[in-house]
Protein backbone atom coordinates (compact mmCIF):
# COMPACT_ATOMS: atom_id res chain seq x y z
CA UNK A 1 0.00 0.00 0.00
CA UNK A 2 2.81 2.39 0.85
CA UNK A 3 4.42 1.93 -2.53
CA UNK A 4 1.07 2.41 -4.27
CA UNK A 5 0.62 5.62 -2.32
CA UNK A 6 4.08 6.83 -3.31
CA UNK A 7 3.35 6.04 -6.94
CA UNK A 8 0.16 8.05 -6.75
CA UNK A 9 2.10 11.02 -5.40
CA UNK A 10 4.68 10.92 -8.18
CA UNK A 11 4.78 13.39 -11.03
CA UNK A 12 3.88 12.03 -14.43
CA UNK A 13 4.40 13.47 -17.87
CA UNK A 14 1.20 14.72 -19.36
CA UNK A 15 1.23 12.36 -22.29
CA UNK A 16 1.57 9.25 -20.14
CA UNK A 17 -1.08 7.21 -18.41
CA UNK A 18 0.15 6.94 -14.80
CA UNK A 19 0.94 3.28 -14.50
CA UNK A 20 2.56 0.97 -12.00
CA UNK A 21 3.76 -2.59 -12.55
CA UNK A 22 4.27 -4.86 -9.57
CA UNK A 23 6.27 -8.00 -10.28
CA UNK A 24 6.70 -10.73 -7.72
CA UNK A 25 8.95 -13.73 -7.88
CA UNK A 26 10.04 -15.75 -4.86
CA UNK A 27 12.22 -13.57 -2.69
CA UNK A 28 11.80 -10.42 -4.80
CA UNK A 29 9.28 -7.68 -5.32
CA UNK A 30 9.81 -5.20 -8.13
CA UNK A 31 7.86 -2.00 -8.72
CA UNK A 32 8.08 -0.04 -11.97
CA UNK A 33 6.36 3.31 -12.41
CA UNK A 34 6.43 5.51 -15.49
CA UNK A 35 6.87 8.74 -13.54
CA UNK A 36 9.16 11.55 -14.68
CA UNK A 37 11.99 10.39 -12.42
CA UNK A 38 13.56 11.22 -9.08
CA UNK A 39 14.63 14.77 -8.45
CA UNK A 40 17.31 15.51 -5.88
CA UNK A 41 14.68 16.52 -3.35
CA UNK A 42 12.85 13.22 -3.89
CA UNK A 43 16.01 11.29 -3.08
CA UNK A 44 16.67 13.45 -0.04
CA UNK A 45 13.11 12.85 1.15
CA UNK A 46 13.37 9.08 1.13
CA UNK A 47 16.68 9.38 2.95
CA UNK A 48 15.08 11.46 5.70
CA UNK A 49 12.24 11.42 8.14
CA UNK A 50 10.01 14.45 8.52
CA UNK A 51 11.37 15.98 5.34
CA UNK A 52 9.02 14.83 2.63
CA UNK A 53 9.03 16.78 -0.61
CA UNK A 54 5.27 16.83 -0.22
CA UNK A 55 5.39 19.04 2.86
CA UNK A 56 5.17 22.77 2.27
CA UNK A 57 4.76 22.48 -1.46
CA UNK A 58 1.72 23.33 -3.49
CA UNK A 59 1.57 19.64 -4.16
CA UNK A 60 1.40 19.01 -0.44
CA UNK A 61 -2.29 19.71 -0.02
CA UNK A 62 -3.00 17.23 -2.80
CA UNK A 63 -0.50 14.55 -1.87
CA UNK A 64 -1.53 11.41 -0.05
CA UNK A 65 1.48 10.98 2.18
CA UNK A 66 3.70 13.21 4.18
CA UNK A 67 6.52 13.32 6.69
CA UNK A 68 8.81 11.17 4.58
CA UNK A 69 8.00 8.31 6.90
CA UNK A 70 6.29 5.90 4.57
CA UNK A 71 9.11 4.64 2.44
CA UNK A 72 10.93 3.34 5.48
CA UNK A 73 8.13 0.84 5.97
CA UNK A 74 9.68 -1.26 3.19
CA UNK A 75 12.32 -2.29 5.70
CA UNK A 76 9.64 -4.18 7.55
CA UNK A 77 9.53 -6.72 4.74
CA UNK A 78 12.87 -6.29 3.02
CA UNK A 79 16.52 -6.31 3.96
CA UNK A 80 17.83 -4.70 0.76
CA UNK A 81 16.17 -2.12 -1.47
CA UNK A 82 17.57 -1.09 -4.85
CA UNK A 83 16.32 1.98 -6.68
CA UNK A 84 17.01 3.19 -10.17
CA UNK A 85 15.51 6.37 -11.57
CA UNK A 86 16.97 8.47 -14.35
CA UNK A 87 20.71 8.60 -13.73
CA UNK A 88 20.32 7.50 -10.11
CA UNK A 89 21.13 3.95 -9.10
CA UNK A 90 21.50 3.26 -5.40
CA UNK A 91 20.50 0.95 -2.59
CA UNK A 92 19.60 0.83 1.08
CA UNK A 93 20.12 -2.10 3.39
CA UNK A 94 18.41 -2.93 6.63
CA UNK A 95 21.61 -3.85 8.43
CA UNK A 96 21.73 -0.80 10.68
CA UNK A 97 19.67 2.32 11.22
CA UNK A 98 22.26 4.30 9.33
CA UNK A 99 22.04 2.02 6.30
CA UNK A 100 18.31 2.74 6.10
CA UNK A 101 18.94 6.46 5.80
CA UNK A 102 22.24 6.70 3.94
CA UNK A 103 22.07 5.40 0.36
CA UNK A 104 24.91 3.53 -1.25
CA UNK A 105 25.60 3.90 -4.94
CA UNK A 106 24.97 0.49 -6.50
CA UNK A 107 24.35 -1.04 -9.86
CA UNK A 108 20.75 -2.14 -10.25
CA UNK A 109 20.70 -5.95 -10.06
CA UNK A 110 18.22 -6.44 -12.89
CA UNK A 111 17.69 -4.85 -16.25
CA UNK A 112 16.06 -1.46 -15.68
CA UNK A 113 13.01 -0.48 -17.68
CA UNK A 114 13.50 2.52 -19.92
CA UNK A 115 11.92 5.71 -18.69
CA UNK A 116 10.75 4.18 -15.42
CA UNK A 117 11.58 4.48 -11.77
CA UNK A 118 12.17 0.97 -10.50
CA UNK A 119 12.35 -0.27 -6.92
CA UNK A 120 13.50 -3.79 -6.14
CA UNK A 121 12.92 -5.31 -2.71
CA UNK A 122 14.62 -8.47 -1.52
CA UNK A 123 12.02 -9.91 0.80
CA UNK A 124 12.51 -11.54 4.16
CA UNK A 125 11.64 -15.26 3.91
CA UNK A 126 8.80 -14.98 6.43
CA UNK A 127 7.21 -12.17 4.38
CA UNK A 128 7.60 -13.83 1.01
CA UNK A 129 4.36 -15.80 1.00
CA UNK A 130 2.41 -12.98 2.65
CA UNK A 131 3.41 -10.48 -0.03
CA UNK A 132 2.47 -12.94 -2.78
CA UNK A 133 -0.92 -13.58 -1.17
CA UNK A 134 -1.60 -9.88 -0.74
CA UNK A 135 -0.83 -9.25 -4.40
CA UNK A 136 -3.15 -12.02 -5.46
CA UNK A 137 -5.94 -10.43 -3.46
CA UNK A 138 -5.28 -6.90 -4.67
CA UNK A 139 -8.59 -5.53 -5.90
CA UNK A 140 -9.29 -2.81 -8.43
CA UNK A 141 -11.11 -0.81 -5.78
CA UNK A 142 -7.68 0.13 -4.46
CA UNK A 143 -7.64 2.59 -7.37
CA UNK A 144 -11.02 4.06 -6.54
CA UNK A 145 -9.92 7.15 -4.64
CA UNK A 146 -6.40 7.59 -5.91
CA UNK A 147 -5.64 10.87 -7.61
CA UNK A 148 -3.33 10.01 -10.47
CA UNK A 149 -2.58 6.33 -10.81
CA UNK A 150 -4.77 4.84 -13.51
CA UNK A 151 -3.42 1.35 -13.88
CA UNK A 152 -1.69 -1.32 -11.84
CA UNK A 153 -0.29 -4.39 -13.53
CA UNK A 154 0.40 -7.31 -11.25
CA UNK A 155 2.67 -10.16 -12.37
CA UNK A 156 3.15 -13.03 -9.97
CA UNK A 157 5.55 -15.90 -10.62
CA UNK A 158 4.96 -18.27 -7.71
CA UNK A 159 7.48 -20.90 -6.77
CA UNK A 160 5.02 -23.51 -7.98
CA UNK A 161 2.25 -23.18 -10.50
CA UNK A 162 1.78 -21.01 -13.53
CA UNK A 163 2.48 -17.28 -13.48
CA UNK A 164 -0.42 -14.96 -12.87
CA UNK A 165 -0.91 -11.62 -14.59
CA UNK A 166 -3.62 -9.16 -13.72
CA UNK A 167 -4.40 -5.67 -14.91
CA UNK A 168 -6.27 -3.35 -12.60
CA UNK A 169 -7.39 -0.11 -14.15
CA UNK A 170 -9.84 2.68 -13.76
CA UNK A 171 -11.38 5.04 -16.22
CA UNK A 172 -12.51 8.38 -14.93
CA UNK A 173 -15.12 10.48 -16.65
CA UNK A 174 -14.98 14.23 -16.30
CA UNK A 175 -17.23 15.59 -13.59
CA UNK A 176 -20.48 17.11 -14.67
CA UNK A 177 -22.01 20.21 -13.13
CA UNK A 178 -23.47 18.21 -10.26
CA UNK A 179 -20.03 17.37 -8.97
CA UNK A 180 -20.48 13.68 -9.64
CA UNK A 181 -17.62 11.70 -11.07
CA UNK A 182 -18.03 8.35 -12.73
CA UNK A 183 -15.34 5.77 -12.32
CA UNK A 184 -15.17 2.43 -14.03
CA UNK A 185 -12.93 -0.15 -12.48
CA UNK A 186 -11.53 -3.05 -14.46
CA UNK A 187 -11.34 -6.00 -14.67
CA UNK A 188 -14.55 -6.28 -12.69
CA UNK A 189 -16.14 -3.61 -14.87
CA UNK A 190 -18.03 -2.09 -12.00
CA UNK A 191 -19.00 1.53 -12.47
CA UNK A 192 -19.04 3.82 -9.49
CA UNK A 193 -20.55 7.21 -9.09
CA UNK A 194 -18.40 9.30 -6.79
CA UNK A 195 -19.86 12.32 -5.06
CA UNK A 196 -17.47 14.82 -3.50
CA UNK A 197 -18.78 16.87 -0.61
CA UNK A 198 -16.75 19.86 0.54
CA UNK A 199 -17.33 21.22 4.02
CA UNK A 200 -15.77 23.34 6.69
CA UNK A 201 -14.19 21.46 9.54
CA UNK A 202 -16.72 21.29 12.39
CA UNK A 203 -14.00 21.46 14.98
CA UNK A 204 -12.02 24.26 13.38
CA UNK A 205 -9.04 22.03 13.06
CA UNK A 206 -6.74 22.60 10.17
CA UNK A 207 -4.96 19.89 8.34
CA UNK A 208 -2.13 20.84 6.02
CA UNK A 209 -3.11 24.46 6.62
CA UNK A 210 -6.62 24.03 5.34
CA UNK A 211 -9.86 24.03 7.23
CA UNK A 212 -11.86 22.88 4.21
CA UNK A 213 -12.32 19.15 3.94
CA UNK A 214 -13.78 16.87 1.34
CA UNK A 215 -15.60 13.63 1.95
CA UNK A 216 -16.19 11.50 -1.10
CA UNK A 217 -18.77 8.77 -1.34
CA UNK A 218 -18.67 6.11 -4.02
CA UNK A 219 -21.70 4.13 -5.06
CA UNK A 220 -21.54 1.11 -7.34
CA UNK A 221 -23.87 2.05 -10.18
CA UNK A 222 -24.13 -1.01 -12.35
CA UNK A 223 -27.51 -1.35 -13.96
CA UNK A 224 -28.23 -4.71 -12.30
CA UNK A 225 -28.43 -2.93 -8.97
CA UNK A 226 -31.38 -0.94 -10.20
CA UNK A 227 -33.28 -3.97 -11.45
CA UNK A 228 -32.45 -6.28 -8.60
CA UNK A 229 -35.36 -7.33 -6.43
CA UNK A 230 -33.08 -8.59 -3.70
CA UNK A 231 -32.35 -6.57 -0.65
CA UNK A 232 -29.29 -4.42 -1.09
CA UNK A 233 -26.11 -5.58 0.51
CA UNK A 234 -25.51 -4.00 3.86
CA UNK A 235 -22.01 -5.24 4.32
CA UNK A 236 -19.54 -3.03 6.05
CA UNK A 237 -17.30 -1.13 3.70
CA UNK A 238 -13.76 0.00 4.05
CA UNK A 239 -12.98 3.58 4.95
CA UNK A 240 -10.42 5.09 2.66
CA UNK A 241 -7.87 7.82 3.05
CA UNK A 242 -7.06 7.58 -0.64
CA UNK A 243 -6.25 3.93 0.05
CA UNK A 244 -8.25 1.48 2.16
CA UNK A 245 -7.58 2.09 5.83
CA UNK A 246 -9.87 -0.17 7.78
CA UNK A 247 -13.46 -1.21 8.37
CA UNK A 248 -15.00 1.22 10.83
CA UNK A 249 -18.42 -0.42 10.54
CA UNK A 250 -20.02 2.01 8.11
CA UNK A 251 -22.81 0.41 6.16
CA UNK A 252 -25.18 2.01 3.70
CA UNK A 253 -25.38 5.77 3.73
CA UNK A 254 -28.92 6.92 2.95
CA UNK A 255 -28.78 4.77 -0.11
CA UNK A 256 -29.71 1.37 -1.37
CA UNK A 257 -26.16 0.74 -2.34
CA UNK A 258 -23.09 -0.19 -0.40
CA UNK A 259 -20.66 2.61 -0.45
CA UNK A 260 -17.08 3.47 0.07
CA UNK A 261 -16.14 6.41 2.21
CA UNK A 262 -13.03 8.43 1.77
CA UNK A 263 -11.71 10.81 4.35
CA UNK A 264 -9.44 13.34 2.77
CA UNK A 265 -8.49 14.41 6.24
CA UNK A 266 -7.89 12.67 9.47
CA UNK A 267 -9.40 15.65 11.24
CA UNK A 268 -13.17 14.97 11.18
CA UNK A 269 -13.91 13.02 14.33
CA UNK A 270 -15.27 9.60 13.54
CA UNK A 271 -18.20 10.17 15.90
CA UNK A 272 -19.15 13.22 13.89
CA UNK A 273 -18.84 11.33 10.64
CA UNK A 274 -20.94 8.53 12.05
CA UNK A 275 -23.67 11.01 12.95
CA UNK A 276 -23.58 12.45 9.44
CA UNK A 277 -23.92 9.11 7.82
CA UNK A 278 -26.60 7.54 9.96
CA UNK B 1 -21.86 36.66 -13.19
CA UNK B 2 -21.35 32.99 -12.32
CA UNK B 3 -21.32 32.04 -8.68
CA UNK B 4 -17.91 31.03 -7.30
CA UNK B 5 -17.24 27.32 -7.17
CA UNK B 6 -17.45 26.28 -3.49
CA UNK B 7 -15.22 23.27 -4.09
CA UNK B 8 -11.77 23.73 -2.55
CA UNK B 9 -8.99 24.42 -4.98
CA UNK B 10 -7.24 21.13 -4.29
CA UNK B 11 -10.43 19.21 -4.93
CA UNK B 12 -11.11 21.08 -8.18
CA UNK B 13 -7.69 20.23 -9.44
CA UNK B 14 -8.16 16.61 -8.54
CA UNK B 15 -11.57 16.44 -10.12
CA UNK B 16 -10.57 18.04 -13.35
CA UNK B 17 -7.33 16.21 -13.77
CA UNK B 18 -5.39 19.44 -14.16
CA UNK B 19 -2.72 18.60 -11.65
CA UNK B 20 0.01 18.01 -14.14
CA UNK B 21 0.98 21.60 -14.72
CA UNK B 22 4.46 20.85 -13.42
CA UNK B 23 4.86 18.06 -15.88
CA UNK B 24 3.75 20.36 -18.67
CA UNK B 25 6.69 22.61 -17.99
CA UNK B 26 9.14 19.77 -18.38
CA UNK B 27 10.86 18.90 -21.59
CA UNK B 28 12.73 15.80 -22.60
CA UNK B 29 16.45 16.28 -23.00
CA UNK B 30 18.31 14.51 -25.74
CA UNK B 31 21.70 14.14 -24.11
CA UNK B 32 21.24 10.41 -23.50
CA UNK B 33 21.76 7.85 -26.17
CA UNK B 34 18.61 5.82 -26.72
CA UNK B 35 18.56 2.32 -25.29
CA UNK B 36 21.71 2.69 -23.20
CA UNK B 37 22.83 4.25 -19.96
CA UNK B 38 26.25 4.76 -18.48
CA UNK B 39 27.24 2.18 -15.92
CA UNK B 40 29.05 4.16 -13.27
CA UNK B 41 31.12 1.23 -12.05
CA UNK B 42 32.38 -0.08 -15.36
CA UNK B 43 32.32 3.20 -17.27
CA UNK B 44 30.61 1.40 -20.15
CA UNK B 45 27.21 2.03 -21.57
CA UNK B 46 24.62 -0.52 -20.53
CA UNK B 47 21.67 -1.54 -22.65
CA UNK B 48 18.27 -1.03 -21.11
CA UNK B 49 14.97 -2.51 -22.14
CA UNK B 50 12.38 -0.44 -23.96
CA UNK B 51 12.65 2.02 -26.77
CA UNK B 52 14.40 4.93 -25.12
CA UNK B 53 15.75 6.23 -21.87
CA UNK B 54 14.46 9.76 -21.54
CA UNK B 55 15.70 11.91 -18.70
CA UNK B 56 13.58 14.97 -18.22
CA UNK B 57 15.33 18.31 -18.24
CA UNK B 58 14.44 19.77 -14.88
CA UNK B 59 16.58 21.66 -12.40
CA UNK B 60 15.95 19.05 -9.74
CA UNK B 61 16.75 16.00 -11.85
CA UNK B 62 20.45 15.14 -12.32
CA UNK B 63 21.38 15.18 -15.97
CA UNK B 64 24.36 12.84 -15.68
CA UNK B 65 25.46 9.82 -13.68
CA UNK B 66 28.34 11.76 -12.15
CA UNK B 67 25.95 14.46 -10.90
CA UNK B 68 23.72 11.77 -9.37
CA UNK B 69 26.72 10.06 -7.77
CA UNK B 70 27.93 13.30 -6.26
CA UNK B 71 24.50 13.90 -4.84
CA UNK B 72 24.35 10.47 -3.22
CA UNK B 73 27.83 11.01 -1.77
CA UNK B 74 26.71 14.36 -0.36
CA UNK B 75 23.69 12.73 1.28
CA UNK B 76 25.88 10.08 2.86
CA UNK B 77 28.11 12.75 4.31
CA UNK B 78 25.16 14.81 5.50
CA UNK B 79 23.52 11.75 7.04
CA UNK B 80 26.47 11.15 9.21
CA UNK B 81 28.42 8.36 7.61
CA UNK B 82 31.41 10.59 8.35
CA UNK B 83 29.72 12.49 11.14
CA UNK B 84 28.05 10.48 13.89
CA UNK B 85 26.66 13.60 15.52
CA UNK B 86 24.45 14.44 12.56
CA UNK B 87 23.20 10.91 12.35
CA UNK B 88 22.27 10.76 15.99
CA UNK B 89 20.36 14.00 15.58
CA UNK B 90 18.39 12.50 12.69
CA UNK B 91 17.74 9.33 14.62
CA UNK B 92 16.47 11.25 17.61
CA UNK B 93 14.13 13.28 15.39
CA UNK B 94 12.83 10.07 13.85
CA UNK B 95 12.08 8.53 17.22
CA UNK B 96 10.31 11.68 18.39
CA UNK B 97 8.19 11.73 15.25
CA UNK B 98 7.21 8.09 15.63
CA UNK B 99 6.18 8.62 19.21
CA UNK B 100 4.07 11.64 18.26
CA UNK B 101 2.03 9.87 15.59
CA UNK B 102 -1.55 9.03 16.62
CA UNK B 103 -2.71 5.41 16.58
CA UNK B 104 -4.92 5.95 13.53
CA UNK B 105 -1.78 6.43 11.45
CA UNK B 106 -1.05 2.76 11.98
CA UNK B 107 -3.44 0.37 10.23
CA UNK B 108 -1.59 -2.33 12.08
CA UNK B 109 -1.61 -1.66 15.79
CA UNK B 110 1.26 0.47 17.00
CA UNK B 111 3.50 -1.65 19.14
Amino acid sequence: MELIQNSDDNSYAEMKVPRMTITYKPGCLRIDTNEIGFSKSDVEAICSIGQSTKVGSKKHSEATGEKGVGFKSVFGVSDRVFITSGHYSFMFSNTTSLDRLAPTWAEFPESPTAGHTTILLYLYPDWDAKVAAELQNLDATVLLFLRQLQEINVCISPSSGPPISRRLARQTCSPDDSGLVSLTLYPNDISHVVYHHAFESPVGAKWRGQSNKVISLAFPSNIEYYHSTEAPAHAHQQVYAYLPIRDYGFKVITSLFPCHVILLSYSPPLKWLERCTN
Amino acid sequence: MPEPDPTPAHARGRLRGSRLSRAKRLAVSDDCSPDTRLNARTGKRQKVSGDSFPVLAHPGIPQSVSEAQQHIAAIRTEKGVDNAGTFMKDLGAAMDLYDSLPPQCFPIEKS
